[in-house]
């Protein structure tokens, strides 16, 4: 299968008078076209700013130091501006997290879809955009689009937000969708209608999604492939059946511990020790060490090589 | 049946209207604006319509009472003078003829807008005598008349003024605040340079610059000029402000994330959010700005005889024995006082109704 969007070596640090925030370092990754790709870490292991990057939106203080995003076949850190601009809505989209506020409270929502279909055709006409937008609205299932394109954003749920922005998102039908936490904010029932829709509208207009979240669970139904990330770097990566059944690195085993098990009710949750590495002073060698129990000598002085260890499974850690 | 969907401007002037007093600056303002763009209908002489016998003529008394006591309609008598032991003059009325207050008159003629050219005047009398509702000028001239034409300058001035201020303020914070780094310490610097200076000095010193004796659609041009000039600066700071919280936010992002430019965010996405605060700002600004000219008319920099404006009406008023003799030319004083007043009530209005605060959370 060929790889859409393949990352190569992107370092993303942010920089401050007293630090040097690695936010993401030396990241590898491939997308098969049509799959979907989990990416699965804690808060601030570098997720989003992996996303952005992709996306072009690292802004000063942020500033990708190092690597390459080859998207069909061209280098989208080399391309210009505007080239990117023109990229970004058109082949390359974003949902966010927060749909509640991704949507401007000033305009209805029609006149929002059709700023997102307009800025990548300025030939389509007023009637062909009309009818492009009630169709965009019915396919992410809003109910009665014709009376609620003149809607403000604030007479939506946050899961009928969400769906709005889906619909901006596949306005001009990416060809690779990055959804960062799309049902995050949303309560449970609502994250299951989401991710039933995002894969309803995969099959329908054929896209590639990656999928960034924290929740194990919802990778384990709707995710073909898992990179887990911890500290700015990729840790381990598998099909999906194979790292629930096989998880391998110290850091994908503690999160797979733990999930809360219904089952158990009296036993203790099982957290992983200590906290998040801080990305302005992380700990040598391997990033994971302080909490690993694995952790050897040599874990405190060198970075284990990131190594495929069977067939579309990779991981870096010296003890495995 | 669905309830319709209200914009937060909808929303705002809702609450606006609910604020009495705001409500009743607005309609005051109202009228006073319209009677700037209808003036040659309402003022009974043009403005430059003297009569030199009648220098400082006292306000005419209007009757409505016949030498019988009954009502009958109104009418004034023909004013005559004689000198008192310090040649000043003293004004009598004439009661040997009475001219009778006619409406829609034909008089001096004059053109609204020049669209509408026409000779009738809302009210006015028999050119043998003379009205003047708020007394004359040393040269005669009807004050009332110079008034509401001076409204159309004193009153034009502080909205033109503004609306460029405002175009250059928001367009320069919008770049400033969105871009960040390096535009962005360009650009607050020379806002800074310009504030730095006192502004009365630097709108004398920038009038210096342009010629003294200029006509007065130029004067206008330049004192509109200076004024925006000095105005920018103010609003782009505070434009700059809200851009740099407004860009990190979600909608921005999505935006940019979904391939708009950058101008089209600055102009659909930042600069319409700063509007709850532009409404306040303008109608707390324009004051300033009439303030401003009717200063530089007071001064003689401003509009220039026979041009009326309000300032320049009260620099006849700068000799403390005119004001003792003939206290009517102080009228005009009275009103740059209730326009500006008027527009900050308005203003105070408008901020309740669209706080910042409470629409950036």
């Amino acid at each position: 299968m060929e790889n859409i969007l393949e990352i190569k070596n992107l370092h993303t640090y942010f920089f401050s008078d007293e630090a040097q925030v690695k936010a993401v370092e030396n990241l590898n990754l491939k997308v098969k076209k049509g799959e979907v790709l989990a990416l699965v870490g804690e808060s601030a292991c570098g997720k989003s700013v992996s996303a952005y990057s992709v996306m072009g939106l690292i802004d000063s203080p942020g500033k990708i130091v190092k690597g390459e995003i080859i998207f069909k076949g061209q280098d989208l850190l080399k391309l210009p501006k505007k080239k990117m601009q023109a990229i970004r809505g058109q082949d390359i989209s974003l949902v966010f997290q927060e749909p509640g506020s991704s949507l401007n409270p000033l305009y209805t929502i029609g006149l929002q879809i059709d700023e997102m279909i307009r800025a990548h055709n300025k030939t389509a006409s007023k009637e062909d955009r009309g009818k492009r937008i009630l169709e965009l609205l019915n396919k992410v299932g809003i109910s009665n689009p014709q009376s609620r394109i003149k809607d403000y954003p604030y007479n939506f749920s946050g899961g009928q937000a969400q769906r709005i922005m889906i619909a901006m998102a596949l306005s001009c039908e990416p060809k690779l969708l990055i959804a960062d936490e799309p049902t995050t904010s949303l309560d449970v029932t609502i994250q299951a209608q989401i991710m039933n829709l995002f894969m309803r509208l995969r099959q329908e207009l054929d896209f590639t999604l990656i999928l960034i979240t924290h929740n194990l669970a919802l990778c384990s139904e709707v995710a073909d492939r898992v990179a887990i990330m911890y500290a700015g770097r990729i840790v381990e990566e598998a099909l999906i059946e194979e790292i629930f059944k096989n998880p391998l690195h110290p850091y994908t085993k503690a999160l797979f511990a733990s999930i809360p098990q219904a089952e158990s009710k009296k036993a203790r949750l099982k957290v992983i020790k200590g906290a998040v590495a801080d990305p302005s002073a992380k700990p040598s060698g391997c990033h994971f060490h302080p909490r690993c129990p694995l952790a050897k000598n040599r874990c405190k002085v060198n970075y284990p090589e990131y190594r495929e260890i069977s067939p579309g499974h990779s991981l870096s850690c010296f003890e495995i | 049946m669905k309830k319709k969907s209200y914009s937060q401007f909808a929303i705002g002037f809702k609450k606006l209207r609910k604020h009495k007093l705001a409500v009743f600056s607005f309609y005051l303002l109202l009228l006073l604006y319209a009677s700037a763009v209808f003036a040659g209908f309402l003022a009974p002489y043009h403005y430059d319509n003297e009569k030199r016998s009648l220098s400082y003529n006292p306000p005419t008394k209007i009757h409505f009472l016949n030498e019988d006591g009954k009502f009958t309609k109104p009418y004034i008598y023909e004013m005559s003078y004689k000198f008192d032991e310090f040649y000043n003059r003293i004004y009598t009325e004439d009661k040997s003829q009475k001219y009778k207050l006619n409406f829609f008159i034909r008089g001096d003629k004059y053109s609204i807008l020049g669209l509408i050219n026409s000779d009738i005047h809302l009210f006015g009398v028999d050119p043998k005598a003379r009205l003047y509702l708020l007394g004359a000028d040393s040269r005669g001239r009807d004050l009332f008349s110079r008034i509401v034409y001076g409204g159309q300058i004193s009153l034009s001035i502080g909205f033109v003024a503004v609306f460029i201020s405002l175009i250059i303020g928001l367009f320069v914070g919008g770049i400033s605040g969105y871009f960040k780094g390096k535009t962005d310490t360009i650009l607050m610097r020379l806002c800074e340079i310009i504030m730095v200076i006192p502004g009365f000095y630097l709108m004398l010193s920038l009038r210096s610059i342009f010629s003294y004796s200029l006509n007065s659609l130029q004067i206008y041009f330049v004192i509109v000029c200076i004024m925006s000039f000095i105005g920018w600066p103010g609003v782009a700071r505070i434009v700059r402000g809200m851009a740099l919280s407004l860009r990190e936010r979600e909608f921005v992002l999505a935006a940019r994330a979904l391939g708009v430019s950058n101008l089209k965010i600055i102009a659909r996405h930042i600069i319409p959010h700063t509007f709850s605060y532009i409404v306040v700002s303008v109608s707390l600004a324009i004051p300033g700005f009439i303030l401003g000219e009717s200063a530089l008319s007071l001064l003689g920099l401003g509009i220039q005889d026979p041009y009326a404006s309000w300032g320049n009406l009260l620099s006849e008023s700068m000799a403390i024995a005119q004001i003792k003799f003939h206290p009517w030319i102080l009228i005009p004083g009275f009103f740059i006082f209730i326009t500006v007043m008027a527009f900050n009530l308005l203003g105070d209005g408008l901020r309740d109704a669209f706080d910042p605060k409470m629409n950036i959370e």
